[in-house]
């Protein structure tokens, strides 16, 4: 029988899970290897990595947004009690929108240019089905002024042309919520924003969450702001989670060489001319994968039983845990 | 044994002296006669081996001031003078060709920045041979010394594009931008599309550049992080204007505008 304590109030929860895409010649890549975390009701949890490290994979994984026959899932990915690995194409269909929806990085891209900002809304709720047209007109006007829109009434009936890069991204996150989702998977939700609109929908992200229970999973490749915002944060590279944490101790306090050598890339005022270091080498790519740890080679710490076997997550410090042997 | 740099004023590399730029509305969308303006007096100066960063946020005018720095945009109003050479003075008429400023930019995406059809030797030499060169020795040399100055092996020379990473193609984009010897190197968000352990690799070696070729460098950026970490100086643009400017380090931990302050509040930094 599954420990369902540990998992209480668990909207979403992954255990080993690992993904393979499948290239052609009926040939797989592992892209994300055995990753295990969970987010709880109301839970601000980031997924911070470089590119090439699986974030937007296992993002993407959640809405099964790959082509059919493509995504092959091992372990378990539980969202809202049921598992996604298992759960047929049909009722996942159901769940996209209701349980779990997706804000992306562009979100001109990601708007049809060809419809008013009230009708991609109503379209969003009209899948759910069950309201009648003025009660979905009402919705909209609802759900526009939650996302902060000081004229909601008017707004509705703008292209995505006449909103400014911020205001789009607020009508995304309004279709996003318009059939009260447990999950919102926030994929670089602003990182094409001017840093002052980034503010402004972050904070209303908090919002949102305080606000509806919404839990949120926010991939990025920002520390500095993963660190101010969200509650949690788990850092991948290569496919593997190296470790996870409470935001503010796990950026101040990262126990893995790799969270420390990334964490030290962000660059600071230099003090009397000194430079900080980089970090030498290269992401190992999906198919150069290898044995052990895979930050081995670019590690200042290793040592040679890093490079073989399986390295298990262990506790560092208070709710911190890294993959690591030898954990600062 | 160095000299101390402040003890002789070194002579402006690059001085910028009310530069304005109003692009004339054609369209009836536009009142006849007026214009959008992009820039407003904008005036500042850059010194041999000194980094200057040009901070502010979509639509603030910092890609357009590029531009007419780099010759690829005529000003409207204003003077632009290297050394001791007039690249530009709108009221005389003076308008240096961009090819003949030594002048270079390095661009944002390393993917779309490269001709994916040349192979990187030439690509690297494109410059020179452009400059009348058609000795071969004397540009696989030339050629092989930039990309050991950029950190990548002299065999990348006959390699295309897409061997290589963001990072690698970043350094591609820079060693092409210096073989033709620029006295000043515009970067335009030439970081902003690298992963964080590539960008501090990439900043690193535009420090190294700076020191070892005392070139002048314009750092364009949003990030207020990275501009801190390379820059010496900084002017903080805002509807076309320069609404702050001074060393780095003061500007952003005491800045003194309103908009500046509102700017570095809104980024969120480890040291907070």
């Amino acid at each position: 029988m599954h420990d369902t304590s540990r998992t209480a109030g668990a909207v979403l929860e992954a255990e080993e899970l690992s993904l393979f895409l499948r290239a052609g010649h009926g040939a797989e890549l592992k892209i994300v290897d055995g990753v295990s975390f969970s987010i709880a009701r109301g839970e601000f949890y980031a997924l911070v990595g470089e590119s090439g490290s699986g974030k937007t994979v296992i993002a993407r994984s959640l809405m099964r947004l790959f082509p059919p026959n493509t995504l092959r899932m091992e372990g378990r990915l539980v969202l809202d009690g049921v598992d996604l690995t298992t759960a047929p194409a049909n009722r996942v269909q159901q769940m996209r929108g209701r349980s779990v929806s997706m804000i992306f990085q562009e979100p001109m891209t990601s708007l049809n240019p060809l419809m008013t900002v009230e009708r991609q809304i109503d379209e969003a709720i009209a899948v759910a089905g069950g309201l009648g047209r003025r009660e979905r007109r009402e919705r909209v006007v609802e759900l526009l002024a939650d996302v902060q829109f000081a004229n909601p009434e008017s707004v509705r009936s703008m292209y995505p042309h006449e909103l400014s890069g911020g205001m789009r991204q607020r009508a995304m996150i309004a279709m996003a919520l318009a059939n009260n989702p447990s999950l919102l998977i926030a994929d670089e939700p602003t990182t094409a924003l001017d840093v002052t609109i980034q503010q402004e929908i972050l904070q209303l992200l908090l919002r949102l969450r305080d606000q509806h229970g919404l839990s949120i999973l926010f991939i990025s490749h920002d520390l500095s702001l993963v660190r101010r915002f969200a509650d949690r944060i788990g850092v991948l590279y290569g496919g593997v989670l190296m470790e996870t944490g409470p935001a503010h101790g796990l950026i101040d306090h990262p126990t893995h060489p790799y969270s420390r050598a990334l964490i030290g890339c962000i660059p600071r005022r230099r003090e009397a001319g000194r430079r900080q270091a980089g970090i030498e080498g290269l992401v190992p790519g999906v198919a150069d994968w290898f044995d052990g740890c895979r930050f081995a080679p670019r590690c200042p710490r290793v040592g040679e039983d890093c490079r073989h076997g399986r390295i298990e997550m262990t506790s560092t410090r208070p709710a911190q845990a890294a993959r690591c042997l030898y954990p600062l | 044994m160095p000299v101390p740099a402040m003890t002789v004023p070194s002579a402006p590399v690059l001085r910028a002296e009310h530069i304005g730029k109003t692009y004339q509305g054609r369209s009836r969308l536009f009142a006849q006669g007026t214009g959008v303006t992009a820039l407003t007096d904008v005036s500042f100066e850059v010194g041999p081996g000194e980094i200057l960063g040009i901070v502010g946020e979509s639509g603030c005018g910092k890609s357009t001031l590029a531009r007419i720095i780099v010759g690829l945009e005529q000003a409207s109003v204003g003077r632009l003078v290297a050394g001791d050479a007039t690249l530009v003075d709108v009221a005389e008429g003076v308008f240096v060709p961009p090819a003949a400023r030594r002048i270079q930019m390095v661009f944002q995406d390393p993917y779309s920045s490269l001709n994916p059809r040349m192979k990187v030797g030439d690509v690297v030499s494109e410059g020179l041979r452009i400059a009348g060169e058609t000795n071969r020795g004397l540009l696989a040399d030339r050629v092989a010394g930039m990309l050991r100055l950029v950190g990548l092996p002299a065999e990348a020379a006959s390699r295309y594009p897409f061997q290589f990473s963001g990072g690698q193609r970043q350094r591609i984009g820079i060693a092409r931008a210096l073989i033709t010897e620029p006295r000043i190197l515009i970067a335009d968000e030439a970081v902003s599309a690298l992963d964080v352990s590539v960008q501090m690799q990439i900043l690193n070696l535009l420090l190294d550049i700076r020191d070892r070729l005392r070139i002048a460098v314009l750092f364009i950026s949003h990030d207020i992080g990275v501009i801190e970490y390379l820059c010496d100086k900084v002017i903080v643009l805002a509807q076309g204007k320069i609404v702050e400017s001074g060393a780095a380090g003061a500007v952003i931990s005491e800045p003194s505008h309103a908009y500046t302050k509102k700017l570095i509040e809104a980024v969120p930094r480890i040291q907070d």
